[in-house]
């Protein structure tokens, strides 16, 4: 009698029960959603000739021979572009954070003249259109020496990302109780201290997303790349890509669809590795 | 002991301040020597790098060859010069070449130092700007019927024994011919055969006001299209990937494209031939665009000199010949074309009869208010929202308006 | 500085007599701050503050030095943005230009501040404790934790977005470009060709606009909303295999957004997608996704949110994840059922970790450049239209008025419009999301 009224939000519960049932469903849908066009592009990779308009989903002649081009032709050096773009990647990402948290920490815990201001300010410099901010951006990098060097694109990928990582950084400080830190600071520790002991581990998950994004952010990207970086030695994964179409219009859909399935492995992975920062509750127990 | 040591230190510093002053002006003089940028097309990227080893052999100058692709070249060139990073030889096609020009970024080639009879005359023409020669030709395209032998062994002489077989081959589940019909580029050709033209010359000057995309040959062309898709034989959503997906899968027995699809045709195996687009039913043969690309000299570069002689050097005949042979596109010169193992290709014999029959794409400015309107147009013609007569109208109307603004 | 002040100060007296017109003691801070005027510091050190004055004046020395060393010239050139065509770029100076200005305005807050401190200053006692001290130096510390990312962001995306607005008071276009030739300022004049009755950007604008509108809403709306039902479902204890669906789930971020945007492209191709061949094989009638000007917006919206949910999937679990339990618990004891669960506990604390996220989110997806570009290039074409297609939102179409001429400066006037309407909506946005708190009494969030 009393199972009726117990509610669903809380856990254990038993498997079977409907609420369990409505989450499968979900989830199920939302994997046929997802795999539908994933099939296609591994399908397109393992054909010989152009893809999705192409017959049917299982390719009549597969074949690994655009994975087999992509490490013999001459053209192709998928190891050396996808080491650029995994470079460039993490420490976009790695240098986004350690810009963006102690902003963010400093904005949710502290009390400053301009602090509004500031972060309507960071809101706000991010909706501009920028059409013509490479052209600023090329020269900036030029005058400071920073052009065709990875360098120089990761400071422009961790810092262009810095409102959205501080706004999503302090949104998540806000929600985490000041008593810790507090009562750390009446012990003696130093704000920096309590920052980083207390407060950073406590918002593993804000960080490990903010992270991701500013790795996958950069990991895709054209645009910039291939304004900053000339040296064919330095390409990343996008632009070896754009490398293989002849014009604008033949594109070899085949080879590409190829060189994005290995190159989304490695993502596949982190998704993978990370499962303790997006299982929700297990983590939660560090606050008692 | 310490003496000793002393002196051996002090002769090592000595030893070393004078190997440094001795080397110090070597430095500089290395220094000054950078080797000359070039960016080259990545699929061309080998050739050219093989052809400027030779060269720095032969003539002592260092070159580096990046591969840049040549739809950017452009844009790169407008950001790097400025600041000392661009290239002192980039490829460029047309369409770009007006801006180039205008904003001062290509410097004129001194026409004396180059043997310039042997290259095809409207490759040459199409880069003259008052007087003075901007480019070097390099590559030449257009689009023609790209055919598969197999499928259709005999190319039909006419566009209404096309039609006609396609609607037989309709009943059988294969195409007879598909290219993007919406797309301007593509379908301008059947537009000029029957009389409609972008620009009217002037005193041998494209005379903006003079647009001919709305008179009757232009509507006749639109007709035709429209022929095409109301029954299914180009049917809708048919762009450039789903042409050549479909000609490679066997499907369609022609296409219209360029030479850019070769590569991937030789590679599916298909058996292909090309041939100029069948004649019109007015007895004139359609005459798409011709598309060049040319090496040009950038005007921020310090070398123009050493420039202009590579140039030379990649647009020599043996050179043209080794990237025909790599199948990088169709050369640009009488002598190379001439040749008897390059004009046997399909390629030379069908996209050269093509050429006989082909129309110089605008290079200036009003150009680029050309393409969106009339791609518009075509697609509200064929999806019959608007006749063609309005729809081309209206095109007319827009182009001329986006015109008047440009100043 | 008011009297008020004065009888503010420490060791004064309740005055009862009525107060004289002048009183010496508020010369003070008067004098202090017209002495810091044209040297920054010597009201301090008159005043007793010695040391802090002779670090602005030092301050002052170094920024006179910049300034005719080095900000001279770019601040000069400013206003003819160059005079030798051939030799002058006039982007380059504009750049620099901007530069020079942006140190000078921050020296000259600097400066203010310094007239402001020796007033301060002045007035009352010193207050020499350790305590205060120490307490402005914990006052400067906010300073340093934001200091590193406040400059990033100035130099990445303020510099471009100050030059990108003064290029739209420019003429830069295909004729007056380097090197052969300069840009200078021309006022408004792009702004009254934009507005005037006869551009076509006054015409086509509302479609537009309501259609960017319609498209940011439900863009961000429905991908938020199957991410977060994701996060959601996988939240339930009752469900295995956990890992296996999230993998699953994310991959739409690990793929490149450009090959999944042609992917789409292709599959809802009207004649030979796949998408119509198994509506076709279960007996629907095949559907004119990129023809029709109703579906071609739904083809846009169903790509979007296939590649943008996996983004609010993550940062919904990460928000869901700073939801004490315990909060679950009390409100079993209470006897609450699922859906109180979620309205009265989960949403308003997700909201507020993720109501910034939706509004840049908006901003972002407003301005979304790529994915309209890629799918439908704007199209289908609409036959009232004077350019712009079905499926146009503001910047594609921007990008196609301006870039495609090369008319660099009109297309820069259009953004700074854009930028305009995209900012005052934010701030709508971010007031009403602000406003949903307050009345849900989470109180303090104050932006």
């Amino acid at each position: 009698m009393a199972d009726r009224f117990k509610p669903k939000c809380t856990r254990p519960v038993r498997a079977g029960r409907p609420g369990t049932a409505g989450a499968y469903l979900v989830l199920v849908i939302a994997c046929v959603f997802v795999l539908y066009p994933l099939l296609w592009i591994v399908s397109c990779s393992f054909r010989a000739t152009a893809g999705i308009v192409g017959s049917s989903l299982i390719p009549t002649e597969a074949s690994l021979g655009n994975y087999r081009q992509i490490f013999t032709d001459r053209n192709i050096f998928f190891p050396r572009w996808f080491f650029n773009t995994v470079k460039v990647s993490a420490m976009s990402s790695l240098a986004a954070l350690v810009l963006a948290a102690p902003a963010a920490y400093a904005f949710s815990r502290m009390r400053f003249p301009g602090r509004r201001a500031s972060l309507i300010w960071l809101l706000i410099i991010q909706m501009f259109p920028g059409f013509m901010a490479i052209v600023a951006l090329y020269t900036l990098l030029g005058w400071s020496g920073l052009l065709d060097t990875h360098l120089g694109l990761i400071l422009i990928y961790a810092a262009g990302s810095i409102p959205f990582s501080v706004w999503l950084l302090k949104g998540y400080f806000d929600s985490l109780p000041r008593s810790i830190e507090e009562s750390a600071l009446v012990d003696g520790a130093t704000r920096f201290g309590a920052f980083t002991r207390i407060v950073l581990p406590l918002a593993k998950p804000i960080l490990y997303v903010v992270g991701l994004i500013n790795f996958i952010g950069p990991y895709a990207d054209y645009l910039l790349a291939q304004v900053v970086i000339t040296s064919s030695s330095k390409w990343t994964l996008a632009m070896g890509m754009r490398s293989l179409t002849i014009s604008q219009f033949a594109t070899s859909w085949p080879l590409f669809s190829a060189v994005s399935v290995l190159a989304a492995i490695p993502m596949v992975l982190i998704f993978l590795s990370s499962e303790r920062y997006i299982i929700p509750g297990l983590t939660r127990g560090a606050v008692k | 002991m310490t003496l000793i040591r002393g002196n051996v230190v002090r002769r090592l510093i000595l030893s070393l301040a004078v190997a440094l002053l001795v080397l110090l002006p070597a430095l500089g003089v290395a220094a000054s020597t950078e080797p000359l940028l070039v960016w080259c097309e990545p699929h061309k990227l080998n050739t050219i790098q093989d052809l400027a080893a030779k060269w720095s052999k032969e003539t002592g100058i260092a070159v580096k060859v990046e591969p840049v692709s040549v739809l950017e070249t452009a844009n790169k060139v407008q950001l790097a010069g400025p600041l000392g990073k661009g290239p002192d030889v980039f490829p460029c096609l047309s369409g770009q070449l007006g801006m180039l020009v205008s904003t001062g970024m290509v410097s004129p080639i001194e026409k004396s130092l180059l043997d310039l009879k042997h290259f095809i005359e409207v490759g040459i023409e199409a880069a003259t700007y008052f007087g003075k020669l901007y480019g070097v030709p390099y590559d030449i395209s257009s689009v023609a019927l790209i055919y598969n032998r197999e499928l259709m062994p005999d190319p039909p002489d006419t566009m209404a024994e096309l039609v006609q077989r396609s609607r037989e081959l309709k009943v059988r589940g294969l195409f007879g011919v598909l290219w993007p019909l919406e797309n301007f580029y593509y379908t301008y050709g059947i537009m000029k055969g029957y009389g409609g033209y972008v620009f009217g010359k002037t005193d041998d000057d494209w005379n903006v006001r003079d647009i001919g995309l709305d008179n009757a040959g232009s509507v006749r062309a639109i007709k035709l299209l429209k022929t095409l898709r109301d029954e299914g034989l180009v049917p809708v959503g048919t762009d450039h990937v789903v042409s050549q997906t479909k000609f490679t899968e066997k499907k369609a027995c022609a296409i219209i494209d360029g030479p850019w699809v070769i590569a991937g045709v030789k590679q599916a195996g298909i058996k292909y031939g090309v041939a100029p687009i069948p004649k019109l039913d007015n007895g004139k043969y359609p005459a798409p665009f011709v598309s060049l690309k040319w090496w040009h000299i950038s005007s921020y570069s310090k070398r123009k000199g050493d420039a202009l002689k590579f140039i030379a050097y990649i647009t020599s005949a043996d050179a043209m010949y080794k990237s025909f042979k790599a199948a990088e596109g169709i050369p640009t010169r009488t002598d190379v074309l001439a040749m008897p193992d390059v004009r046997s290709t399909p390629e030379v014999a069908g996209f050269g009869a093509q050429a006989s029959y082909c129309s110089v794409l605008p290079d200036i400015p009003a150009m680029n208010a050309v393409w969106s309107p009339m791609n518009q147009a075509i697609e509200l013609a064929l999806r019959g929202d608007k006749t063609p007569e309005a729809a081309l109208a209206d095109a007319v109307t827009t182009i001329r308006q986006a015109i008047a603004e440009m100043k | 500085m008011s009297k008020a002040k004065c009888q503010r100060g420490e060791g004064s007296t309740r005055r009862v007599s009525p107060k004289p017109v002048f009183d010496p003691a508020c010369a003070r801070p008067f004098v202090a701050g017209l002495l810091s005027v044209p040297v920054a510091g010597l009201g301090q050190m008159v005043f007793g503050r010695g040391t802090r004055g002779a670090l602005f004046a030092l301050i002052e020395v170094l920024f006179c030095v910049l300034y005719f060393r080095v900000l001279a010239l770019p601040l000069a050139r400013l206003g003819t943005l160059g005079t030798r065509p051939g030799v002058d770029d006039s982007r380059q100076i504009l750049l620099a230009g901007i530069l020079a200005a942006m140190v000078a305005l921050m020296y000259g807050s600097f400066h203010v501040y310094n007239v402001l401190d020796a007033a301060r200053g002045a007035r009352g006692q010193r207050q020499a404790s350790r305590r205060v001290r120490l307490r402005s130096f914990g006052a400067v510390s906010p300073y340093l934790y934001t200091a590193p990312a406040f400059a990033g962001a100035t130099l990445v995306i303020l510099v471009p977005l100050v030059f990108g607005i003064c290029l739209a008071f420019t003429n830069y276009n295909l004729y007056h470009s380097p090197p052969a030739n300069l840009f200078s300022w021309v006022g408004f004049e792009n702004f009254k060709r934009i507005l005037s009755p006869l551009s076509p950007w006054r015409a086509e604008f509302l479609r537009v606009f309501v259609w960017n509108i319609t498209w940011a809403v439900l863009g961000t709306t429905l991908a938020f909303g199957l991410g977060l039902g994701i996060a959601l479902a996988l939240l339930n204890p009752g469900v295995r295999w956990r890992s296996l669906f999230r993998a699953i789930l994310m991959l739409p971020w690990a793929i490149p957004a450009t090959v999944s945007i042609m992917t789409f492209s292709g599959l809802f191709n009207t004649t030979f997608g796949p998408v119509n061949q198994i509506l076709k094989s279960i007996g629907l009638r095949a559907i004119p996704w990129f023809q029709d000007p109703f579906w071609a917006k739904i083809a846009v919206l169903l790509t979007y949110v296939w590649v943008g949910f996996p983004f609010n999937m993550a940062v919904s679990s990460a928000a869901l994840q700073s939801i004490p339990t315990e909060l679950y618990e009390a409100a079993r004891v209470d006897g609450a059922s699922a859906w109180d669960c979620f309205a009265r506990i989960t949403f308003p604390l997700l909201f507020r970790v993720v109501a910034p996220v939706l509004v840049l989110s908006f901003a972002g997806n407003f301005n979304n450049f790529s994915i309209i570009y890629l799918l439908t290039g704007g199209g289908p074409a609409v036959p009232s239209s004077r350019g712009s297609g079905a499926t146009d939102i503001l910047i594609t179409w921007v990008y196609n008025l301006g870039f495609q001429q090369l008319q660099w400066s009109y297309a820069s006037a259009l953004a700074v419009i854009i930028f305009l309407i995209v900012v005052g909506m934010s701030m709508l946005n971010f007031r009403l999301s602000g406003a949903i708190m307050q009345l849900q009494g989470e109180g303090e969030q104050d932006g």
